[in-house]
């Protein structure tokens, strides 16, 4: 089976360029993963950096584009994959090491959406508590494993990951708003008006494409701006 | 402008703007398939009627803040350098109200040149 690998070392080379690996038939076994692949070819050459741990799409590390498509290598099938396997860092992010990527601008979107419980009543003497419809709210947001597949697949994010949070950001961003237990609503909205960090999204809809866990951020940014609407009426 | 102009309103905007585009093109385009065709005559008095001349001078309203709001975006999207983006948002207004004023004078010569 072949590959086509993205390398960069920006100590050493001057720009980046593509290896070309082989696996021997006899090493791929039926149901193996991209990421069970990339093993073996680490093993035949040490100096290819990629990122991993969990190996079963929980920890969301690596997150690469695999033939134009950003997905986890650890999920991906390899039987569904055309070969030559074309790898490549996930887009629009500076590159560390080969397909090593800098997290940095889009974990600064995520702090900019304040991922956390804003309520500043006493803390109760139980638990703050939530009705199961209430509870209900959250599915499909905060099963968010911060994998930046979606992020980097967002043109809108390429051209300004500075100034637009992008989908994993705007998903949390909803994910609070949406809480019963959570009261900054107006201070939330307020922080995502003017025209870069919610309405960069033109509702391309490439992050709910590549969502490895199925998640659907252009359905979240919808009920941001539909919130906003609500409360300027 | 205020912060919430630039965004929830602009985009906003360009919903209601896109809705009344489509309802005045489907409704004139029924309205030419089933009255016409006109001699220029009969088209420029159909124009210069009272229905008409609003709806249209709305359209055009509609088109230009549509049309303002789009290359707005794609401006925003890539145009990074401020002063630059500025030049050619004041440059796109600039062009759309010329535009605007042009439609104005062209219905207004229609309804007199009918009276
Ligand atoms: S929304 Fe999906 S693609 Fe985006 S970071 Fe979360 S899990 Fe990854
Ligand atoms: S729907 Fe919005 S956030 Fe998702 S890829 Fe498109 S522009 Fe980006
Ligand atoms: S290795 Fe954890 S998600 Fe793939």
């Amino acid at each position: 089976m072949k590959f086509s690998i993205y390398r960069y070392d920006p100590d050493q080379d001057a720009k980046p360029w593509m290896q070309d690996y082989e696996l021997p038939d006899d090493r791929i076994e039926p149901g193996m993963m991209l990421l069970d692949a990339l093993l073996l070819v680490k093993a035949q050459d040490q100096s290819l950096s990629f990122r991993r741990s969990c190996q079963e799409g929980v920890c969301g590390s690596d997150g690469m584009n695999i033939n134009g498509r950003n997905g986890l290598a650890c999920i991906t099938p390899l039987s569904g994959l055309k070969t030559p396997i074309e790898i490549r860092p996930l887009p629009g992010l500076p590159v560390i090491r080969d397909l090593v990527v800098d997290l940095e601008p889009f974990y600064r979107q995520y702090r900019t959406a304040k991922p956390w419980l804003i309520n500043d009543e006493p803390c109760p003497e139980v638990e703050r508590r939530q009705s199961p419809q209430q509870r209900e709210q959250l599915d499909g947001l905060y099963e968010c494993i911060l994998c930046a597949c979606c992020s980097t697949s967002c043109p809108s994010f390429w051209w300004n990951p500075d100034k637009f949070l992008g989908p994993a950001a705007l998903l949390q961003s909803w994910r609070f708003l949406a809480d019963s237990r959570d009261q900054a609503t107006e201070e939330r909205l307020n922080s995502l008006e003017g025209p870069f960090r919610l309405f960069r999204c033109h509702t391309i809809m490439n992050c709910v494409d590549v969502c490895p866990k199925g998640l659907n951020p252009t359905r979240a940014i919808g009920r941001i701006k539909e919130l906003m609407v609500k409360r300027s009426l | 402008m205020s912060r919430a102009a630039q965004g929830l309103r602009a985009w906003l905007m360009q919903r209601f703007t896109a809705v009344y585009l489509a309802v005045y093109l489907l409704t004139t385009l029924a309205l030419i398939t089933s009255r016409g065709p006109f001699t220029y005559a009969e088209w420029r008095s159909w124009l210069a009627g009272p229905w008409m001349s609003v709806s249209t001078t709305l359209f055009a309203l509609a088109l230009l803040l549509h049309v303002w709001v789009g290359i707005r975006d794609v401006l925003i999207d890539y145009m990074h350098a401020v002063w630059l983006r500025l030049l050619f948002m004041a440059a796109t207004a600039l062009v759309l109200l010329v535009s605007l004023l042009w439609v104005i004078r062209a219905l207004a010569l229609a309804a007199v040149g009918t009276g």
